[in-house]
């Protein structure tokens, strides 16, 4: 079974202009699965509703129509016991590192927090244990632990984001571009983290990017979006070596040199 | 750079703040440490001794029932502090409660709360509800707290509403939603941390406005009953000694203004601490 069943979900958000009240749709009737331990890539230019995709899986935002069901539960009615235990099965990695941390809280607190909250019952020495493990699997010091987020950079942030991501041992992790408010250098270093945690973990992704050669670095499968409709889904290698829609050519156009380097890293 | 040099370095960056801390640390002592600091009793009344100027035996003088103004002065401090502290206090938890739902939840509860118990209370003038409501309620310390805070709150409300509207939906509150954090918890842990500062200056600001507040009331004859000193009431009392007297308004006047004050350049500097334009003139 898979893992996350989107079925023909629809979002479109009420917006007034002057006295009329316009509908806009956002995401237009999307299906797709997402298999356990595969990463399934979700490409598009901005606007396409791929985040908004992302939301709905999460729970953060309701579809207006279709169903997204994680784990053969349905997000959009999951109440109190359901709904804690699929918090435990998807967390999300958000875009811009610097946003996603709150600014007033030491790592040690961001950290634990999935703790605090799905845990009640542990002490402090096993809250901060935990700590130490996770930023170690995040390539970080334990120094950080009392430090607040402005002190760290970019890259660092996004480690600790991931940390925080995998505190409760989640079997997805919903990555909404995660590297792409990062330097290059930076951010490959981040994917790279990502495939080995992918690795000893046995996680399965949602990677949405708007960059052709990186989803296709990473992805088993590729989506690919184009104003709130699924255009194209296939295998990874087949989708780029032949795509049947022209906007994915376009898309695959839109990097070439950067599709070169791709091509390099999977030799 | 030692402590003292540090603190000289901040006085030449904000003159006006330290004006404003100084004068609210000779409010503050004077209010908390009055009974050490004069011995006369400020209700003590000496005929004797009525409407004397200032003089050795009473440094700010006597007014005309013979009590002493210094002590009168101190007491009254005393009153305004706990005024302004409770009233600031009970108008914000009022605030951040309803102005916090209304951002929080939005939709029909930030309507009805915004437009019929925020904007209801915003359209009245603050100090005709203050005057409205300690006349019905009649004189007393928390009646007098009541009235200033049913024209108080609806201001911070608004302000905390604008700002958990800001923050409701940065990426920090998703991922803790995505958590699976309780309501309260993304309120108290992550939202409010994040707008404290906007409402602390607001506070600051409105601390000067409830000792004016208090000071009307009382001069008004709303305030406290009779031998309570309150600076508004010493105004009252020294209207009919305008001329023979002068140093009866003088007293209270510039202890009202200095207090008024010394809000208002705090709320200042905390504001220009605040806005990330003057932050980097100050070197931050």
């Amino acid at each position: 079974m898979a893992l996350v069943e989107v079925q023909s979900v629809t979002k479109s958000y009420l917006r007034r202009a002057g006295l009329k009240t316009e509908e806009r749709t956002v995401v237009d009737d999307v299906s797709l699965e997402i298999e356990p331990g595969e990463t399934l890539g979700l490409v598009g230019e901005s606007g396409s509703g791929k985040t908004t995709v992302a939301r709905m899986i999460l729970g953060l935002v309701k579809p207006t129509s279709g169903t997204v069901r994680v784990g053969g539960v349905d997000v959009a009615v999951a109440r109190g016991a359901e709904m804690k235990k699929l918090r435990l099965e998807m967390q999300p990695v958000f875009q811009d590192p610097y946003a996603a941390l709150n600014p007033r809280m030491q790592v040690l607190e961001i950290v634990t927090e999935p703790f605090a909250i799905h845990k009640p019952g542990m002490g402090p020495n096993a809250r901060h244990a935990e700590a130490v493990i996770l930023l170690k699997q995040v390539g970080l010091d334990e120094s950080a632990l009392g430090r607040y987020p402005h002190e760290f950079s970019g890259g660092q942030r996004q480690r600790i984001n991931i940390a925080r991501a995998l505190a409760l041992r989640p079997k997805l992790l919903i990555l909404d571009e995660p590297v792409s408010a990062l330097d290059v250098s930076v951010g490959a270093q981040i994917v790279n983290l990502l495939r080995t945690l992918q690795r000893e973990h046995g996680l399965t992704y949602l990677f949405i990017s708007h960059s052709m050669p990186l989803v296709r670095y990473l992805s088993t499968r590729i989506a690919v979006m184009e104003r709130g409709r699924l255009v194209e889904m296939g295998e990874a290698v087949a989708l780029c070596e032949e795509p049947r829609e022209a906007y994915t050519r376009q898309l695959l156009a839109a990097t070439p040199e950067l599709k070169e380097q791709g091509q390099g890293n999977r030799e | 750079m030692g402590f003292a040099g540090q603190a000289w370095e901040r006085v030449r960056k904000q003159p006006l703040a330290a004006v404003g801390v100084t004068l609210l640390a000779l409010f503050v002592l004077g209010g908390l440490l009055a009974p050490w600091l004069s011995h006369y009793n400020p209700a003590a009344i000496d005929l004797a001794h009525r409407l004397q100027g200032p003089s050795p035996a009473h440094w700010a003088g006597t007014d005309e029932l013979g009590r002493d103004t210094l002590a009168r002065l101190l007491w009254g401090a005393r009153l305004s502090l706990a005024v302004s502290v409770t009233v600031v206090g009970a108008s914000l938890a009022l605030g951040i409660a309803i102005g916090g739902l209304a951002g929080y939840r939005g939709g029909w509860v930030d309507t009805a709360l915004t437009t019929f118990a925020m904007n209801t209370f915003l359209a009245l003038p603050g100090i005709l509800l203050a005057i409205a409501f300690a006349a019905f309620l009649g004189p007393g310390f928390l009646n007098l707290v009541l009235a200033l805070a049913v024209g108080g709150w609806a201001g911070y409300a608004r302000l905390v509403r604008a700002q958990v509207m800001a923050v409701r939906d940065r990426e920090y509150v998703d991922a803790a939603r995505a958590l699976g954090a309780s309501g309260m918890r993304i309120f108290f842990r992550h939202i409010l941390p994040n707008i404290l500062q906007p409402i602390l200056v607001q506070a600051a600001i409105g601390m000067a406005g409830v000792i004016l507040a208090e000071a009307t009331l009382s001069f008004l004859g709303l305030g406290l009953p009779a031998p309570t000193p309150s600076w508004g009431a010493m105004l009252n009392d020294a209207r009919s000694h305008l001329f023979d007297s002068p140093h009866l308004v003088l007293f209270p006047a510039a202890a009202v203004a200095g207090a008024v004050l010394g809000f208002n350049f705090l709320g200042d500097a905390l504001r220009d601490r605040l806005d990330p334009r003057t932050r980097l003139e100050m070197g931050l």
